[in-house]
């Protein structure tokens, strides 16, 4: 079989990447192995990854879909004091900041909707799984896939996509590099739904919750329809492992006990779902693209989940690499020796200034409030506004990455000294 | 060797601070702590990252230094001392 495209993964990324290429007229192939829709962790949405869903003309879909309409996000202090709100903003180059509102949405029906869209839009699906991308000395040429029967056939592509997510597959064929650790590596997350749960009143009722405890320790609160809420908490590993308790009992736990203003919002807790957990979840391989491929979203780099950007980078990177992979075949000569190194230099951009305010927040929660709100606030607000691909970044994020260089040198010089000793 | 108006100086930074942390523990209930004991509520202090803002104009207003971005670390903000500490060395960028 032969295609221009072929995309590994039938998740956001992978979805919005074929939509998005399918507006070019190219011939898209949209690989996926499960066979039902199935569960996937991630359910809040940021302001500009609704805009995505608005340019993909998705938006009455998730209006008939009834997912939960995300105005904002509160996120409490210890002890349940010192809450602030993040609203949901878009922007614009030309317009600057709006209003806007967003979504959660209960992964399984929200991955399958945007998997239908694309094969309504002309997306060729197959249903296998990705076995070997096929290899021309450095060049990527299409990939090797196995049907659940058993047959294996080869798809010669152009360019390969990699969206297979967390399971990160280019990487695991030695394409790219192994993942590297990312700061919030030593980190669980524990992780159900449940029935009920007092939420804010009104149209306020889908916003997404965070509970601080304290650094490293926090918890989320997300509706994912009219009865049941997403609830998760994350905690360093030392301390889920001290603690010598089945996942069930820590989450129950943890939720009546973490922040006072959790406890009274879950009144009484009864899982609808299977407890899970997930660790080693932040992680980054540096070198994605080259001849023939390139990767989009989780499956080249996860930061944290805190600020919920995690389907943000998926849906914002499938654009930018619909792009990318579009002038590609514009150009009658392709004799670049990486036709992707702009668009992975702009996926980097995004995600070091993510990072940054992710690193500021854990790192220096003093200087990141009084930054936030005293000093750049309509900075931050527009970087969670999904405005994080600056050429010339905003002053807000220079501050933040100062501080946070100046952390850096002090813990390598306090290492430096403790290794003298 | 601290010279006299300098020693005074400082002497007064102390008193000036020290003046402006009873107020805010006379709100919270809170005891008026020692030069080292914690002034951030994430170490059990009266500090939180509302009243910490007005206190960092006061300082600014106070002391006539500024305040920059990479001073906000806690570091600055953990003890009196060590925001007396900070102010002196601030204080003394200025008038070197």
């Amino acid at each position: 079989m032969k295609t221009d495209v072929a995309i590994i993964g039938g998740g956001p990324g992978g979805s919005a990447t074929a939509m998005f290429l399918a507006q070019t007229g190219l011939r898209v192939t949209l690989i996926e192995k499960a066979q039902s829709p199935r569960y996937h962790i991630g359910e809040s949405l940021t302001g500009e990854c609704g805009n995505c869903l608005r340019t993909l003309g998705l938006e009455a879909e998730m209006t008939t879909r009834r997912h939960p309409v995300k105005y904002g996000v509160t996120v409490y202090g210890p002890r349940g004091k010192n809450a602030f709100f993040v609203p949901v903003k878009g922007w614009r180059r030309e317009s600057g900041l709006f209003d806007t509102h967003t979504w959660s949405v209960r992964r399984s029906d929200f991955d399958h909707m945007l998997f239908a869209a694309a094969a309504a839009r002309g997306v060729g699906v197959v249903q296998a799984e990705g076995v070997a991308p096929l290899l021309n000395g450095d060049a990527v040429r299409g990939v090797r896939v196995r049907a659940n029967g058993g047959t294996v056939e080869d798809i010669a592509s152009e360019v390969l996509v990699d969206a297979s997510g967390p399971a990160t597959f280019f990487s695991n064929a030695g394409v790219i590099g192994e993942k590297v650790r990312g700061s919030y590596d030593r980190q669980v997350a524990i992780f159900s739904q449940v029935l009920g749960g007092i939420r804010d009143p009104g149209a306020a009722g889908g916003n997404t919750l965070i509970f601080y405890r304290q650094k490293h320790h926090w918890a989320w609160f997300i509706p994912l329809d009219d009865q049941v809420t997403s609830v998760g908490v994350v905690v360093p590993a030392d301390y889920y492992r001290s603690k010598n308790e089945s996942k069930h009992q820590f989450l129950l736990r943890e939720l009546d006990q973490l922040n006072p203003e959790l406890t009274r919002r879950l009144p009484q807790i009864e899982f609808v779902e299977e407890v899970r957990g997930i660790s080693n979840y932040s992680y980054r391989i540096s070198n994605f693209t080259g001849k023939g491929f390139l990767c989009v979203g989780d499956s080249h780099r996860f930061i944290d989940p805190v600020f919920s950007f995690g389907v943000f980078f998926a849906m914002k990177e499938a654009e930018y690499a619909a792009a990318s992979i579009a002038s590609f075949f514009a150009d009658s000569k392709r004799e670049q020796p990486n036709p992707f190194a702009d668009y992975q230099r702009v996926c980097d951009r995004g995600q070091d200034s993510v990072q940054e305010l992710i690193d500021a927040f854990w790192q220096h929660p003093y200087a990141f409030k009084l930054l936030a709100h005293h000093r750049y606030p309509e900075d931050v607000i527009h970087m969670f506004a999904g405005r994080v691909y600056e050429e010339t970044p905003l002053p807000g994020l220079v501050a933040m990455r100062a501080i946070n260089d100046k952390g850096r040198n002090q813990r390598v010089a306090h290492e430096c000294s403790g290794s003298l000793n | 060797m601290i010279r006299a108006e300098t020693r005074e100086w400082l002497m007064n930074v102390q008193e000036v601070l020290t003046d402006y942390i009873r107020e805010i523990v006379a709100k919270t209930g809170q005891p008026l702590p020692t030069l080292d004991q914690p002034l951030l509520d994430s170490a059990g202090g009266a500090i939180d990252s509302m009243n910490m803002w007005p206190l960092i104009v006061f300082v600014e207003e106070r002391f006539g230094i500024k305040v920059e971005d990479t001073d906000l670390m806690q570091e600055n903000f953990r003890t009196l001392r060590a925001l007396i500490k900070f102010i002196e060395s601030k204080h003394s960028e200025l008038h070197s």
